[in-house]
């Protein structure tokens, strides 16, 4: 399948490498429809061409990449966040499972992300990962997008008991004995999920401190899952220390 | 020559602790001051029973309430202590014997009291308190006419004068020899004349024959009357340095030097060392002929002299680092002198080892000394200041008694005055009360404030550099890098890149730096300009005009980021009917010396650039860094600020951001 594309991107030369790189990567899947430089360009455009992929910028001339998805009307597309460095926006996309690439663009993660894209066989972002996106760029974002091969479940983070990865899937146990499984390494959440109330026992264990039972000195935690997760010893420490502190 | 000076340091401190018997003045003496002089001349030689004794003296002092002698008891242990070398006691006694003194009008007392603490301050290295105190017992001793003590005092007050005032050690050494004559006491005359002896020898310094031959003839004379009256003399120390201050004479004096005498004289004094175990004379006797030898060519009998110095001191339970380090030190010297080299870094191991105990002992002296000066001039303030509320309450009974008096006017009258006298205490004691607090107070805020203004400025500096080099424009800037040479640009990559390079080495230099000329902060900014002009694809001109002289100094890296601002959100956002302008202008002010920075664009102005930035998640950490290190300037030059404010239409549109930056 060909995607029609579109790249909204602000810097000339940025977009250029990009087009190139497409180009480069994967001739035969992306076809280049159009460009914008400002946001209300890029919402007319978007409007207009009704394209298959987006690649957003964040900063743009006139705006910002959010001001745009808000403005469109069309929302059937695979979108692709760029940026080159914001901290805050990439903490976002992670709780909203919304894909992202930094700027320069590696060609080896341009692929990937394009593999992950046909994977999903046509099915496009999710309404409601965009409006994920508005209460993950908040503070503190109460819900967290997992997308799944089914669909992209929203689950509250209060309800995440703990997470246990294999290799590069993630397992999340939820309150009431549910489980939803990622194909997202446990490092990613690490990354979001953090302490005090989340805390990485384990090379494969991250949990959710609210819902310890008891734990032990020789170093078995207890859930209220009724699971028990083991702390490794380099964690050992940080671990109690926290539960003292905290 | 290291030997000699350390001889004059302990020849100082044992010539202080000397002590008095013999024949005192009978009258005035109480038997409590006769028991505790008894038990403080019993310190050299049984130094608990010297204790028990005074103390003992003490309580019975204690029991009659007789403050004038409890003073005395204490000033007399206060000097026990200090031969024991316990300073912490030493302190105590001391100041203990000021304050009852205090309490007393006995000038016997007051004196006593005076010695001690003069004494206390010598021996912490507060010379001129020492000698405040030391004149002032000095004064009330010749007022008693208690000539003992006026030697013994007059000898102290010469040391604490030399090498300062030749005159003044004179005059005082030599009242201090008059005063033990007339008090007759041996004991007192030698530790009078070696006081002489010291200026006299000093006097040597210049070459003089005379004032040698006049020196040397006076130790002699010093020395036979020491050794005809040897029973009567306590302090065997000073006939031994008696000794060896005659040697240092001989040592010193024209050549060929007089061996013999020389010799003599140190065997004498190595003898009275060994036989007293008076460590510092021994050691001193056998550290000079050790020398003498070295320097004479005699290197076995130097060798065997500072080894048997040194196997001495190591029998010894308390080490004397300083000697150990000396005595190592003379052996390496031999040994370099025979051109023995496996010998010589045989000795400089124990050498470097001693020396470096050494260092750490003196430091920990100075500090215990400097501690020990803090406290005690802490409690003199103390001292001071219940005096004075002493005072302030005896004025106030004199109030209270004639408040009475009026009492028998008129009741009401009465009834009011007390009231009010009252309240009189009862707002002075809470105005008392509030300035302490109010004191106190402000130590801690200003503690405080100094440290959270350190810890602010450090933590500033770390984050000026992550803010300079602001990660966002660093990625753009690869970014940008990789679209050139996707484009095959090479030429221009390459530019950028040494561009890049340049601004990147520039910015890290001078984050480490307090100053820069502002010659070397407009190359840093045209860089940077040049930089985003080559991103930005020429969109936008620049100028930069320099009134001010480029050799000023002024802090790094503060003007930077508002170039960034006015490029980033000024100036990108324009679209391409307008073409940008940059335009950056220095002047001085010399009057209060600002330099003035204006930084001028023709962007999209303030208001527009915060309307379409309010959900924009990107903030400039650089601006805001900025603004606090020029909130943090501010503290140091009021003249420093900041402003910002958005062009008249009618002038074209933009932002003009203007810096009052310190020049330093």
């Amino acid at each position: 399948m060909m995607y029609r594309t579109v790249i909204i991107e602000d810097e000339y030369r940025l977009r250029e490498a990009l087009s190139i790189l497409l180009e480069m990567v994967a001739p035969q899947q992306v076809q280049i429809v159009g460009y914008a430089e400002r946001a209300d360009e890029a919402v007319k455009l978007i409007d207009r061409l009704k394209p298959d992929l987006v690649f957003m910028d964040i900063m743009l001339k006139e705006g910002t990449g959010f001001d745009v998805l808000h403005q469109i009307t069309h929302k059937a597309f695979h979108l692709i966040f760029t940026t080159a460095y914001e901290e805050h926006a990439i903490r976002a996309f992670k709780f909203s499972a919304i894909d992202y690439l930094l700027k320069p663009v590696d060609a080896e993660e341009l692929k990937t992300a394009l593999e992950r894209i046909t994977a999903l066989q046509g099915r496009f972002l999710a309404e409601k990962q965009l409006n994920e996106l508005d209460s993950s760029l908040e503070k503190t974002p109460r819900r967290l997008v997992l997308p799944t091969q089914e669909a992209m479940h929203v689950v509250k983070i209060d309800q995440i008991i703990r997470c246990e990865t294999s290799g590069s899937y993630t397992t999340f146990h939820l309150t009431q004995g549910k489980k939803i499984i990622v194909s997202k390494p446990l490092k990613n959440y690490e990354d979001i999920l953090l302490p005090p109330e989340f805390f990485r026992i384990h090379q494969s264990h991250l949990i959710n401190t609210n819902y310890i039972n008891s734990y032990s000195r020789e170093g078995l935690v207890q859930m209220e899952d009724g699971a028990e997760v083991p702390v490794s010893r380099v964690n050992k420490e940080a671990f109690f220390k926290l539960m003292k502190d905290g | 020559m290291i030997v000699r000076g350390r001889l004059k340091k302990y020849g100082g401190s044992i010539l202080l602790c000397i002590l008095i018997v013999g024949i005192v003045r009978a009258q005035g003496i109480s038997a409590v001051e006769k028991s505790a002089r008894e038990g403080y001349a019993k310190r050299f030689t049984d130094s608990t029973a010297s204790i028990r004794i005074q103390l003992e003296a003490l309580h019975l002092a204690e029991e009659k309430k007789n403050k004038a002698d409890q003073a005395i008891c204490e000033a007399y242990l206060a000097m026990t202590h200090r031969r024991l070398l316990h300073l912490k006691e030493f302190t105590r006694y001391a100041e203990l014997s000021h304050m009852t003194a205090d309490a007393t009008a006995d000038k016997r007392a007051k004196a006593f009291a005076a010695w001690a603490m003069g004494s206390l301050k010598s021996y912490i290295d507060d010379k001129s308190k020492a000698l405040d105190y030391l004149l002032e017992a000095y004064g009330l001793f010749t007022q008693l006419e208690a000539y003992d003590l006026c030697a013994k005092t007059g000898a102290d007050i010469s040391y604490l004068f030399s090498p300062g005032s030749e005159e003044k050690v004179k005059k005082y050494a030599d009242a201090a020899l008059a005063y033990a004559m007339q008090s007759g006491d041996p004991e007192n005359i030698l530790h009078a004349r070696l006081a002489v002896g010291g200026y006299l020898s000093d006097r040597t310094a210049s070459g003089d024959r005379g004032q040698w031959q006049e020196a040397v003839a006076f130790f002699k004379e010093t020395i036979d009357l020491a050794e005809k009256q040897n029973a009567k003399i306590i302090s065997k120390s000073n006939i031994g340095i008696a000794y060896i201050n005659l040697a240092v004479l001989y040592l010193n004096g024209p050549k060929p030097t007089d061996e013999q005498s020389f010799l003599s004289c140190l065997e004498k004094a190595s003898a009275i060392g060994q036989r007293y175990e008076l460590r510092n004379v021994y050691r001193s006797a056998i550290g000079l002929r050790g020398q003498f030898f070295l320097e004479k060519g005699e290197y076995r009998i130097a060798e065997n002299l500072f080894k048997t110095g040194i196997a001495y001191q190591q029998a010894l339970p308390y080490k004397d680092n300083y000697l150990l380090a000396a005595f190592y030190g003379c052996l390496k010297e031999l040994a370099a002198r025979e051109k023995d080299y496996a010998a010589y870094h045989a000795y400089d191991v124990p050498f470097v080892r001693y020396n470096q105990m050494k260092y750490d002992e003196s430091t920990q002296q100075m500090l215990q000394n400097a501690d020990a000066r803090f406290e005690s001039d802490k409690k003199a303030t103390r001292i001071t200041q219940l005096e004075q509320e002493n005072h302030l309450q005896k004025k106030n009974k004199l109030l209270g008694y004639g408040i009475a008096a009026v009492l028998l006017t008129g009741l009401v009258f009465m009834y009011r005055s007390y009231y009010y006298r009252q309240r009189y205490y009862q707002n002075r004691e809470d105005i008392l009360r509030q300035q302490q607090a109010n004191n106190e107070l402000r130590m801690q805020l200003m503690e405080k404030e100094t440290l959270e203004n350190l810890a602010e400025k450090l933590s500033l500096e770390r984050r000026l550099l992550q803010s300079q080099m602001d990660p966002h424009f660093i990625f753009n800037a690869l970014g940008n890098i990789q679209g050139m040479i996707l484009q095959q640009d090479t030429a221009l990559a390459v530019s950028y890149l040494s561009k890049f390079a340049r601004l990147s080495r520039r910015v890290l230099e001078h984050s480490r730096m307090e100053k820069i000329t502002l010659e070397e902060e407009i190359a840093t900014l045209k860089n940077y300009i040049e930089l985003q002009q080559l991103r930005l694809n020429k969109s936008f001109d620049y100028h930069i005009n320099c009134e001010a002289s480029v050799d000023l100094q002024l802090p790094p890296l503060l003007i930077q980021p508002f170039v960034e601002n006015a490029i980033e959100h000024g100036l990108k956002p324009l679209t391409d009917a307008k073409r940008g302008l940059l335009t950056i202008r220095f002047n001085e002010r010399s009057d209060d010396h600002i330099l003035v920075c204006t930084i001028t664009d023709n962007g999209i102005g303030l208001t527009e650039s915060r309307r379409r930035k309010t959900d924009a998640p990107h903030q400039s950490l650089s601006t805001k860094i900025t603004d606090e290190r020029l909130l943090l300037m501010l503290k140091d030059n009021p003249h420093s600020r900041l402003e910002v404010r958005e062009q008249p239409a009618a002038d074209g549109q933009g932002t003009i951001v203007t810096l009052y930056i310190p020049i330093i």
